[in-house]
């Protein structure tokens, strides 16, 4: 299987327009980007994709190995511009992917012209001085909530539970129909972002890059917006009055809007 | 508003009050706007304390927080709703009430989100069963496990409910009883598994922990008879046999006692022949001419061989078991063979040999092993048939054949393998000379195949015909 059909490579907009690449956080899939993407076709070549994993990905291409640490899926943004042979890429990352950008980036500064880094945080767990938001345990109880809820829609109760209508599960299965994906990856994948620490890579960032800051956003606080702005060497930080995580889903046009300006 | 609707109003604001179910309203940003009662007593919080102040958010616990940003809060906006999310929210006294949590997205006219619908329903219960159907999945796979060591263990084990009905009968009671357990499960243990009604009265139940004293006791099948050690342990309204095939350990300490016996009457009675004729020299010697002195002597002098030959059989065998025992490989005629045997035998028997043999063929073995090989099956067929013995030498594609026949009493067709065993003899009365440590043929047969040849019997209608194999010199 070839790497776009393994991301779900989605490419639309303009075809001799500058890439525009926009990668999803943890917990959904390039539905993320449905309300703020399209405000980019006209201009740029804009490139959508699934994390291995996530979305309409190829499952079977899940390597608990390579996927151990955000480099597997910053190796997996390299290759999907080598092979739609991208260059001068915008990468546009949310939450987790802001920092797999980063990787990319650190990696092959030459493929990229810009990363705009929505929600970043290069560490979620607090650590001295650092403020991450997070203590270990919090991150173990939301290993807790994942199992919780993934309980009746995982593939191995999902049979046992077809047709039986005292069984709510399978009807939340058809109605959360966006951003499915695997238990048991859901599982690791939540581990690996959130036990992640890329602070050491911000400062080998030679690609401006743009910090998208929400208000109130209990993921990436604002303490962690302004750690990451501070520590890459070439950046640009808005605080944006959208509130929450997702931005892309709760304010796109503000979203856009910041965008454009840094473009 | 007249009465009518002035009631239905009381008791719509009633239902949603006290209604038992969690119910908050929030902006699209997550600010709550309003609580309902049962939500407040679930809690603990005072209204205040929600409304205006807090987000819904803020009322769960830090891992739920995290999975209601990153999948809840995604899911509401590209949705519309989200079903039955099971969370965790925080009391104001810091303890944690499991809940499923719905929300609608509420639009305005214009089709912009305006509002946000949640309904919380306690989900204490769900979680206990969840952890319960767990816990029984854990519990599930590890039994599984357990019956993957019950087929594969190598000792057979049989339950028996205390209705004497069997409930388990795992792979290797099923070999060592000869039966299927799909047929025999659920009938009577005594009626389905043969000999287990004597089992049964012979076994001993120990409780659990205790060491059960195996019994050991035969079970007829039908086409042989298996021995077979059992203990029996009481489980829970049913007892557990444990059962081990001991057939060829029995067969072993059966050889074992055969030896034993075998060796010391053959070692006694050479002994014996030679001590009596020594003793009558001692004490008669000056009375005894010189003839019987001579006849004494010979005696004292055959018996000791036939000891020496029987100590030196013991030796051969203890080192074949002990793969000890090296053969030559020599390039040689077969002619050589044949003619050290016939002048091996006694002058006045050697007339009964018919030889008939190919010319010129050259085989590779260990020319001494091979021509003591032959020369005592000759002896052997000299001894058992008063007629001729034919010693033919034939080539063939890879081997050269060493054929010895005689017309001799022969043996049973259901023997002419078990010659070759150790120890074996067939009826004791026709036993002479000797071949009577049931030795003879089991080396010669060990020693042919150690040159890379075989030996065997051929089925003829009278008389036995022994043959040894042994490679060709050019045959690689």
């Amino acid at each position: 299987m070839g790497v776009v059909e393994r991301n779900n490579v989605v490419v639309r907009g303009a075809k001799r327009g500058q890439p525009m690449m926009f990668a999803h956080g943890f917990g959904c899939d390039q539905n993320m980007w449905r309300y703020v993407a399209p405000a980019f076709e006209d201009a740029y070549r804009v490139v959508l994709f699934d994390h291995v994993g996530a979305g309409g990905s190829d499952l079977a291409a899940y390597d608990r190995n390579k996927y151990a640490s955000l480099q597997g899926y910053a190796d997996d943004v390299l290759e999907i511009c080598r092979e739609l042979e991208l260059r001068d890429v915008i990468f546009v990352g949310h939450s987790v992917s802001a920092m797999i950008g980063v990787l990319a980036a650190v990696k092959e500064p030459t493929r990229f012209a810009k990363l705009v880094l929505v929600g970043p945080s290069p560490r979620y767990i607090d650590d001295g001085d650092y403020v991450g938001g997070f203590s270990a345990d919090d991150i173990e109880s939301l290993l807790e909530a994942l199992d919780s809820n993934y309980l009746g829609w995982s593939h191995t109760y999902a049979p046992a539970i077809m047709g039986r209508p005292d069984q709510p599960e399978l009807g939340e299965e058809l109605t959360n129909s966006f951003c499915r994906t695997d238990p048991e990856i859901a599982r690791h994948f939540a581990r690996v972002t959130f036990t992640s620490d890329n602070r050491g890579d911000l400062g080998r960032v030679t690609t401006p890059a743009l910090v998208l800051q929400c208000a109130d956003d209990i993921i990436a606080p604002n303490a962690v917006g302004e750690y990451v702005h501070s520590s890459l060497p070439a950046s640009e930080i808005v605080f944006m009055s959208a509130r929450g995580h997702c931005p892309n889903l709760s304010a796109p046009d503000e979203t856009v809007e910041a965008i454009r300006r840094f473009l | 508003m007249n009465c009518e609707g002035e009631l239905l109003a009381e008791s719509a604001e009633e239902l949603y009050e006290s209604a038992p179910v969690g119910y908050v309203s929030s902006l699209v940003d997550g600010r709550i706007v309003r609580v309902n009662e049962t939500l407040l007593a679930w809690t603990g919080h005072a209204r205040d304390d929600l409304v205006d102040g807090k987000r819904l958010h803020d009322l769960l616990a830090p891992g739920a927080r995290i999975y209601y940003e990153t999948h809840y809060a995604p899911l509401l906006q590209l949705q519309g709703s989200v079903g039955a999310i099971a969370v965790e929210i925080v009391r104001a006294d810091g303890s944690r009430l499991p809940v499923l949590m719905t929300s609608t997205l509420v639009r305005d006219e214009s089709g912009a989100p305006r509002m946000v619908r949640t309904t919380l329903v306690d989900a204490s219960e769900r979680r206990r069963y969840e952890r319960e159907l767990l816990r029984a999945r854990a519990d599930a796979e590890s039994r599984a496990r357990a019956v993957v060591a019950l087929e594969h263990v190598a000792e057979g084990v049989v339950l028996v409910g205390d209705d004497g009905r069997l409930e388990v009968v795992n792979p290797a009671a099923e070999s060592i009883f000869g039966v299927s357990a799909a047929a025999v499960v659920g009938r009577a243990a005594s009626d389905a598994l043969p000999g287990f009604a004597h089992i049964a009265e012979s076994c001993t139940r120990s409780g659990v922990g205790e060491s059960a004293a195996p019994v050991v006791v035969p079970v007829q099948r039908p086409d042989d008879e298996r021995w077979v050690a059992v203990a029996a342990v009481d489980a829970s309204e049913a007892t557990v046999f444990t059962v081990r095939d001991v057939t060829d350990e029995r067969r072993l300490d059966e050889l074992r006692a055969d030896m034993v016996a075998i060796v010391s009457h053959e070692l006694r009675t050479p002994l014996t022949g030679a001590l009596g004729a020594a003793q009558t020299l001692d004490t008669r010697y000056d009375a005894l001419d010189d003839e019987l002195r001579r006849q004494l002597v010979g005696m004292i002098v055959e018996q000791a061989q036939r000891l020496a030959k029987i100590l030196d059989q013991i030796l051969v065998t203890s080192q074949l078991d002990s793969q000890n025992l090296r053969t030559g490989s020599e390039t040689f005629d077969v002619t050589e063979v044949v003619d050290g045997v016939v002048r091996g035998v006694d002058e006045g028997a050697r007339s009964r040999i018919v030889v008939s043999a190919d010319e010129g063929i050259t085989a590779r073995a260990d020319l001494d092993r091979l021509r003591q090989v032959v020369g005592n099956l000759v002896d052997n067929a000299l001894k058992y048939s008063g007629g001729p013995v034919r010693l033919a030498v034939e080539h063939r594609e890879i081997s050269v054949r060493i054929t010895v026949s005689d017309d001799g009493p022969g043996i049973p067709a259901a023997d002419r393998e078990r010659v070759f065993e150790k120890f074996f003899r067939l009826d004791p009365s026709q036993r002479t000379g000797v071949g009577g440590t049931g030795l003879g043929l089991y080396i010669a047969r060990e020693l042919v195949q150690r040159m890379g040849g075989r030996m065997g019997m051929l089925a003829r209608e009278r008389g036995a015909t022994f043959f040894v194999d042994v490679p060709l010199a050019d045959a690689g």
